[in-house]
């Protein structure tokens, strides 16, 4: 930066609006060119999403391989098996506390530092993923359809797609939107003045009506940015209680004793 | 005003816009695409300032995926639209990645 501002790594004083004073005799570290940063892609991703990728990776890989070792072990393989009540026990925790954390810490912004909520979606995301894994293997690959398990699981897995899919659109509509408003930019600034005065005079120039196709494509994109999070939020919902009905039918089945524990 | 013509005036709003902001830091504390704190004078600074943008300001530009949270009426008290000024540090990083300069 050349416009004399702090360097970005430079400590902030309490407040973050002035700099903390070097100690003498020590000159600010020069602005690599590393530091200046072009260009938009298409796909990008920043060092806390590869860690929370890698954290998901191990801890799906690790039940896998107690999974496996499980079923070679000989036991009862069923999700009423002592793996499978600890993974049904497990994958619902991480899938409600992906769901309600994020909801109350998002809530609660009052206690919020910047960057802590986007470390909270990573989480959100890392967690429900997770859980789809444990779940999953808690079925132990039963899926009848008269059980309330598979319409619990099938819920998980829609809500956590739509998730993620969710996800990849917040990568590439963004990008869209910056695509279509610098099209309508590029429009020479003369020519589009002179055509707004037309316009006044009834006349629409070719040059206003491709800022208008930008302006409605933008304003589409941004609806299915925002129609996308509530989609899925219902969806979320509607598994919570395809997973309460779940629980309360287990409840039930055990209480008659057709239920019992390994 | 036209539909359309209010993208073609899109910097002039954000220059008003980044005027008018108080950097109280409310549309910073909502946001779920900031992946690190940055200070919101740099942010505004380098919004407008012609020439490289900084690695935390770029790569927060690039990871807004435009909800709108830090629009909303709640959120900033002088009403102004954060969402809006993302959006041009937005073009200006695809016009830099096409070589244009001064954008």
């Amino acid at each position: 930066m050349t416009n004399g501002r702090s360097h970005p790594s430079q400590p902030q004083g309490r407040g973050g609006s002035q700099p903390v004073p070097l100690p003498a005799g020590r000159q600010p570290a020069r602005i690599s060119a590393r530091l200046q940063e072009e260009g938009y892609p298409w796909l990008f991703a920043s060092r806390h999403t590869w860690m929370s990728l890698l954290i998901t990776g191990t801890a799906v890989m690790m039940s896998v391989v107690v999974y496996l070792w499980y079923r070679r072990s000989g036991a009862l393989a069923g999700p009423a098996g002592w793996l499978g009540l600890l993974y049904a026990t497990l994958g619902t925790g991480s899938f409600l506390y992906a769901l309600l954390a994020y909801r109350l810490y998002r809530r609660g912004r009052h206690r919020l530092r910047p960057g802590q909520l986007h470390t909270r979606m990573l989480w959100h995301g890392s967690l429900a993923t997770i859980g789809l894994a444990l779940l999953l293997m808690h079925s132990f690959g039963h899926l009848d359809p008269h059980l309330s398990g598979t319409y619990a699981l099938y819920g998980l897995l829609v809500t956590i797609g739509s998730g993620g899919v969710g996800r990849l659109l917040d990568h590439v509509l963004p990008r869209l939107i910056t695509m279509e408003i610098d099209r309508a930019l590029s429009v020479r600034p003369r020519a589009a003045h002179s055509s707004l005065e037309r316009q006044g005079r009834g006349v629409q120039s070719p040059s206003i009506r491709a800022a208008m196709r930008a302006e409605y494509r933008v304003f589409f994109y941004r609806g299915i940015i925002h129609s996308w999070r509530s989609i899925h939020a219902v969806l979320a919902l509607l598994t919570c209680g395809l997973i309460a009905w779940h629980l309360v039918f287990v409840f039930i089945f055990s209480l008659r004793g057709h239920l019992t524990l390994p | 005003m036209h539909p359309g013509s209010s993208l073609l005036h899109l910097e002039q709003q954000v220059a008003a816009e980044l005027a008018a902001c108080i950097c109280c830091n409310e549309c910073l504390l909502v946001c779920p695409a900031l992946d690190s704190p940055i200070h919101i004078r740099d942010l505004n600074e380098e919004t407008m300032t012609a020439g490289s943008i900084s690695e935390p300001i770029a790569r927060f530009a690039r990871s807004c995926y435009q909800c709108g949270v830090c629009a909303t009426a709640r959120v900033c008290p002088v009403g102004l639209h954060r969402d809006a000024m993302m959006v041009w540090l937005k073009v200006r990083l695809l016009r830099s990645g096409r070589g244009e300069k001064g954008s």
